[in-house]
Order: structure tokens, then sequence, then C-alpha cells
């Protein structure tokens, strides 16, 4: 495998959790604490695929998503969001929507399913 | 498990600080909502988009027609803008914004306000921007007829006593109900 990952999310435990859990199915695994970062570093290290909490301080993060191309994003999100708006989010190009608190293995298939 | 009565709590009072433990926030939110569900009540939500509320409350058989919604996260994720008549959208984590709209809003002469939640403000601001901010809101709500709910999830210890000592009560919801 080896694809690299981005997990973008304001939370250190969460990032490392995922980061923990990705890396062990073999997946290279950066990080971003914001939006911000996200951007710059879906611009420089090029991941394969993004998850990212819908929640972080900075620009709000749907504005730096319109600025990612052609790389899918997951959103994990603690934001409650309703059935109309997820279907809205997909129409408009995310991947998948993950509530918090998440089981693991649903993000993991999640990943598994949307890699490119 | 009995209920928290919200408007005898608020009765004499003009704000109000609900603490929780996560796990009894669902049963505490919608229990406000039901209470107040037939007062004019502007509901400022951080942490769910208008439109999950509104299914949620229709879920739960809350008619909240007097409720008006300022929802700050929608814009987080999406551009269209739901029932104009029922809700504002604000930029997320903007405390600028959040407080003009909220001065309309007491000048409009709503009933409640309910801030959901204190706790969430603190993705966006640091803790003594938060602070300052819900200082400057209970004292504007003071002055008016409106009455000021917030709701906090009981983290960050440090900062929501001093935010029990800004408001005229404080309830503590503990893990299994009051």
């Amino acid at each position: 495998m080896n694809e690299t990952i981005l997990i973008a999310d304001d939370i250190a435990d969460i990032r490392t959790t995922v980061r923990a859990v990705l890396e062990k199915e073999g997946y290279r695994v950066i990080e971003a604490a914001t939006a911000d970062e996200a951007l710059k570093k879906a611009r420089t290290a090029n991941p394969k695929l993004i998850v990212m909490d819908i929640m972080m301080p900075g620009t709000p993060v749907g504005e730096i998503v319109k600025q990612i191309k052609n790389i899918p994003i997951i959103y994990l999100s603690a934001v409650r969001v309703s059935d109309t708006e997820k279907k809205e989010l997909k129409q408009n190009g995310i991947a998948d929507f993950i509530e918090k608190p998440f089981d693991i293995r649903e993000l993991v298939q999640s990943v598994k399913k949307h890699l490119p | 498990m009995t209920s928290l009565n919200i408007i005898k709590e608020i009765e004499e009072i003009t704000s109000i600080v609900i603490l929780m433990p996560g796990v009894q926030y669902p049963r505490v939110t919608l229990d406000v909502a039901r209470q107040l569900s037939g007062e004019r009540v502007c509901y400022v939500t951080l942490n769910k988009t208008f439109r999950s509320i509104d299914a949620l409350f229709s879920k739960n058989n809350i008619r909240a027609r007097n409720f008006f919604f300022i929802d700050a996260i929608s814009k987080s994720f999406t551009e269209s803008a739901p029932e104009e008549n029922r809700c504002q959208l604000i930029t997320p984590g903007s405390l600028t914004e959040m407080s003009l709209v909220i001065n309309e809003v007491l000048k409009a002469g709503f009933d409640y306000i309910i801030f959901d939640s204190v706790t969430n403000l603190l993705v966006y601001q640091k803790q003594t921007d938060v602070l300052r901010f819900i200082i400057d809101l209970v004292n504007k709500t003071k002055q008016t007829q409106t009455k000021m709910i917030m709701y906090a999830v009981q983290e960050e210890e440090a900062l929501l006593r001093k935010i029990c000592v800004a408001v005229d009560k404080c309830i503590t919801i503990e893990g299994t109900g009051i």
C-alpha cells in the first residue's frame, strides 16, 4: 500500500488514534491541526485521501475544501447534520461523512473504499 | 429521573448555565426545548445544523413554531441557506458576528435565548475571549426582558467556574439526572 493519507483534526488524541490505526493498515499518515494547514499539506505532500474534522479553528473547513481538488475527503465530525445534508455533501464531492464518536473500523472501511 | 423545570428555575432571574455530562446532554437539551416549545425562543446552535435540529425536534414531537435559529455551523460546509424566516447562518467561530446577531435578537424581544453550547465556542476561540464574550452577553441580556439559557458540557472546568460566577444561576446535572 503505502499511500499517503492526511488526517486533519484540531484534537491531537484523534490524530494519534487515527494515525496508529491507519499505519497498522499499511498507510503512510501525515497530520494537520487546522484546515489551513491541511490545505498546505494537501498541496505539498500530495495525499491520496484526506480525513478531515468539519469543525476546526481558522478558516472554515468548507472554504478550504473548495480549494482541494481531486483528493477524496472523508468528513469526521462531532457536529450533527441532517440526513439531507449528508446526501448533499456527498453530491457535492465529499466521499463520506462519519460522526464522532466513531467506530474506528467504520473509518478504516471508508478509507479503503474511497482511496483511488 | 426527575426533569429540570427550566421555566421555574429561571423565573426570577435573567441568566442560567446548565452544566451537564456529555451523556445527559441529548436528554436535557430536548427536555428544555420541549418545555419552551410554546415560547418565543432564539436558539443559537454551535454543534448541530439548523436542519438537523429541526429533524431532531420533529422526531421527538417538539413543535418549536416560535423558535428562531442562529446556526453557526452550516456555513462550514454549505452555501445553501435554509428557511430564512426560521434561521440565520453566521460564520463559524466569529464572536463579533455572533454578538451583532444576538444584539438584534435581544432588541426583537424574544422570551428566551438558548446558547448551545458554551463548550463548542472553545473550538474556535481562546478561553479568555470566550469568557469575555459570555460576560458581555449576560450583561446585555440583563438590560432586556429576554432570559438566557446556556448549555455547557462538563469539560474546561476552570472556564466554567468563571462563567458560573457571571450568570445568575448555575445548575449541574449529575450523571444519573437531577
